[in-house]
């Protein structure tokens, strides 16, 4: 029988063969470490628990240990203290907050997945069709004919008719 | 990045906590649609709308047989809503045109800086011109007559000059925090005013202020003619 989760060590292993030492209470934070942890009966009960995290780097392992370790801290973790330091923590480059959607859907830490997906709600906040395709590095996957029909679809957003009328 | 192979439950994800948050409006749902096909299948889901259209008119009663976007659209162009455009792009213009105005005695001022220092500089070499060469022949006559009353002018230009471009270093500071404004003011205005139809040939093109008649005709207005 394995030891109940938050009182066990948790080593996560990134693709790159980084190694990271977690508390069993800062690993309970993802729901994927805890599903795996629950299912492991072959452990011994030396209360370590190993978990490879196959398509994850270290650097982007360490932010996301970094987020587990304050947000666990349940003495650091208050109110605006904490809205601040989310702040700062998730303020990084396009590249790595792609690599943190992916690892925090992967490791199922909903927080920081509501983190991450907030922050890319504001890149796209005020952009138009082509900065999103340009931000995303998205194709242009319709025809012009398509292309111009979802135009038209969509104009009654754009304020189009309003100008019109207001002139 | 390569967004475009995150998988669609996140990018739904994004998409809930944007108008969750009230950071998506109506709007930034459409530019998605616009930009690609699995992108437009997401930001057209019914839940995101329905949300949207409990958040934006209260009052909100599902309708059935109606997809929410469809909904959302035609409450959209009979509320309030549409005028609050006009009301943003009108307020932005107006805050354009001031700081363009408020940026004009700031550069007079700085020409008229700058000016000053030239003219100080251009004395304050011709009396040291006048040092180098009557020092040549240095007689207690050319000291007292010409090297003196050179040095003090020489000394007192000094003190104007360090005086000019503290100046012009806080004027260009200033004026140059105001253009940031201005433009970052001016992309936003852009953004505000595009439209998907009209642009859709010129997309690259930087939407100009004085494109519309839009702006002119406010700004005419303003001056009461």
């Amino acid at each position: 029988m394995a030891s109940p989760s938050h009182t066990r060590t948790v080593t996560l292993k990134s693709c790159d063969d980084v190694e990271f030492v977690l508390d069993g209470s800062v690993a309970t934070l993802s729901q994927t470490l805890v599903s795996a942890m629950a299912e492991d009966s072959s452990s011994s009960d030396d209360g370590t628990f190993t978990w490879c995290v196959s398509n994850i780097t270290g650097e982007v392992l360490a932010k996301v240990v970094e987020f587990c370790n304050k947000h666990a801290d349940i003495s650091s973790s208050r109110g605006e203290d904490l809205k601040e330091w989310d702040k700062a923590f998730i303020s990084v480059e396009l590249d790595l907050l792609y690599d943190l959607i992916l690892a925090a859907d992967n490791l199922n830490i909903e927080s920081l997945l509501d983190l991450t997906a907030q922050r890319v709600a504001d890149e796209i906040k005020g952009k138009m069709p082509h900065e999103i395709r340009m931000l995303f590095n998205i194709e242009k996957d319709f025809t012009d004919e398509e292309e111009r029909e979802i135009r038209r679809e969509h104009a009654w957003a754009y304020g189009g008719e309003s100008l019109k009328s207001f002139l | 990045m390569d967004m475009s192979t995150m998988p669609d439950e996140i990018w739904r994800k994004i998409m809930e906590m944007g108008v969750e948050s009230s950071t998506l409006s109506y709007r930034d749902l459409c530019s998605l649609s616009i930009s690609c096909k699995t992108l437009n299948r997401i930001s057209s889901e019914d839940s995101l709308w329905s949300r949207l259209l409990s958040l934006d008119f209260h009052s909100f009663v599902p309708t059935p047989n109606r997809r929410p976007k469809s909904l959302y659209k035609s409450r959209f162009r009979t509320s309030s809503k549409r005028d609050e455009w006009i009301g943003t792009v009108c307020a932005m213009e107006a805050e354009v045109i001031d700081i363009s105005k408020g940026l004009e005695p700031l550069q007079m001022l700085l020409s008229k800086e700058t000016e000053t220092l030239m003219g100080a500089v251009a004395m304050e070499s011709m009396a040291s011109e006048t040092v180098r060469r009557e020092s040549e022949t240095v007689t207690v006559d050319a000291w007292e007559r010409k090297i003196l009353p050179a040095e003090s002018r020489i000394r007192k230009l000094y003190g104007e000059i360090r005086a000019c471009k503290g100046h012009i270093a806080i004027l260009d500071e200033l004026c140059s925090l105001q253009k940031q404004k201005l433009d970052k003011l001016k992309e936003d205005l852009a953004s505000m005013r595009y439209h998907p139809v009209k642009q859709y040939r010129g997309q690259t093109q930087k939407f100009k202020l004085r494109d519309y008649g839009f702006f002119n005709r406010y700004n005419l207005r303003r001056k009461g003619m």
